[in-house]
């Protein structure tokens, strides 16, 4: 069998035991990756380095960096590097201050398992339906007095 | 040429390339932490930037993104291949000593003894170090006979053979990919 039929037959049996390589999910990724003592950050960053140096390459010369490195590098671009343009510094600013008021706003937030827990109190509940009949009585008697209190102010006003 | 950076950010891009780098190296017997090839050097880590910077700088030029992973695992096989011509073993000259009596000299060169890299590659070895692998786990042990003795590559079958669904299989796949990684470090010698 030629090495690329061998090879062929190779990828059909990782693909049928571990799935296709295009298919790993990123969670899955991040811990092989920690499995080894990788830090996925760190990799970034060594990356991002890397792809400065082929960038320098091509300006040392006096070539156009290819517009896909341009692109990695900016995706690549550590936060702690000053930014370039009051826009990005902007950017970075509302990010800052977005992660800050979420950080504050979750320690606020009841899990809702806690929630699920809760119960409401019946000692208020449907109050309404509870008035009892002299609850009625006095009810009645104060809208009786507030009435006639407006009766005799209105009696008043017109003498 | 196709422009994966739109489908895939370039951070997670790396993270995953990485990531199958490290698998490919374990199927072919390379584990451990800091693993590089012999006599090449190179580790996971240098394959998966190598193939990336290719992409990013327009030296590799692909259709999608499975070709990315691809292009990678060749060229992980093709120095796997040439790092066999690069493996050599040191010989001790019985006959010479150095100024202590010590028989320390050695002659440098010769092809290496122990199995041949390019033998990593064959069939058969491939083979025994995914069995090896799976042997701690019944799951594995089952999907291992089902792809490597059965030949069996279809998804639907594998997961009938296993009695479980094509969902369930799925997952026992991405089990398998970690373990493989994290199994790996155990057949090393610390």
């Amino acid at each position: 069998m030629n090495t690329r039929k061998q090879n062929e037959r190779l990828d059909r049996m990782s693909e049928a035991l571990f799935g296709a390589p295009e298919n790993i999910e990123l969670v899955d990724a991040v811990e092989d990756l920690k499995t080894v003592g990788i830090e996925p950050e760190e990799l970034c960053s060594r990356m991002y380095e890397r792809l400065c140096v082929e960038a320098q390459a091509y300006r040392m010369r006096r070539e156009n960096v290819p517009p896909l490195l341009k692109k990695a590098l900016e995706s690549l671009r550590p936060n702690t590097a000053p930014p370039r343009t009051q826009m990005e510094l902007d950017r970075r600013a509302s990010s800052t201050v977005s992660q800050i008021l979420d950080a504050v706003k979750a320690r606020f937030i009841l899990p809702s398992n806690t929630l699920s827990g809760l119960t409401l109190s019946t000692a208020f509940r449907n109050k309404e339906l509870e008035k009892s009949t002299k609850d009625q009585q006095i009810i009645d008697r104060l809208e009786n007095e507030l009435l006639s209190d407006l009766e005799n102010e209105e009696k008043e006003d017109a003498d | 040429m196709a422009n994966l950076l739109d489908e895939a950010e370039a951070r997670e891009l790396i993270q995953k390339l990485t990531a199958f780098a490290l698998r490919a190296f374990a199927m072919y017997g390379m584990f451990g932490r800091g693993a590089v090839m012999p006599g090449i050097g190179k580790s996971p880590e240098d394959f998966a930037s190598d193939v990336f910077i290719g992409y990013v700088t327009g030296k590799i030029r692909i259709k999608a993104l499975p070709y990315l992973y691809k292009a990678l695992l060749n060229d992980i096989r093709d120095k796997l291949g040439s790092s066999a011509q690069k493996t050599t073993d040191h010989y001790t000259v019985n006959a010479e000593t150095d100024e202590d009596g010590e028989r320390t000299k050695s002659l440098d060169g010769f092809s290496s003894e122990r199995m041949p890299v390019v033998d990593c590659l064959c069939e058969e070895s491939y083979k025994e170090r995914i069995r090896a692998c799976a042997a701690g786990d019944p799951h594995f042990q089952e999907m291992a006979i089902a792809v490597l003795d059965l030949e069996m590559t279809k998804p639907a079958e594998i997961a009938e053979f296993l009695g479980i669904t094509t969902e369930e299989f799925h997952v026992r796949k991405r089990k398998f990919g970690r373990w493989l990684v994290k199994h790996g470090l155990k057949m090393v010698p610390s």
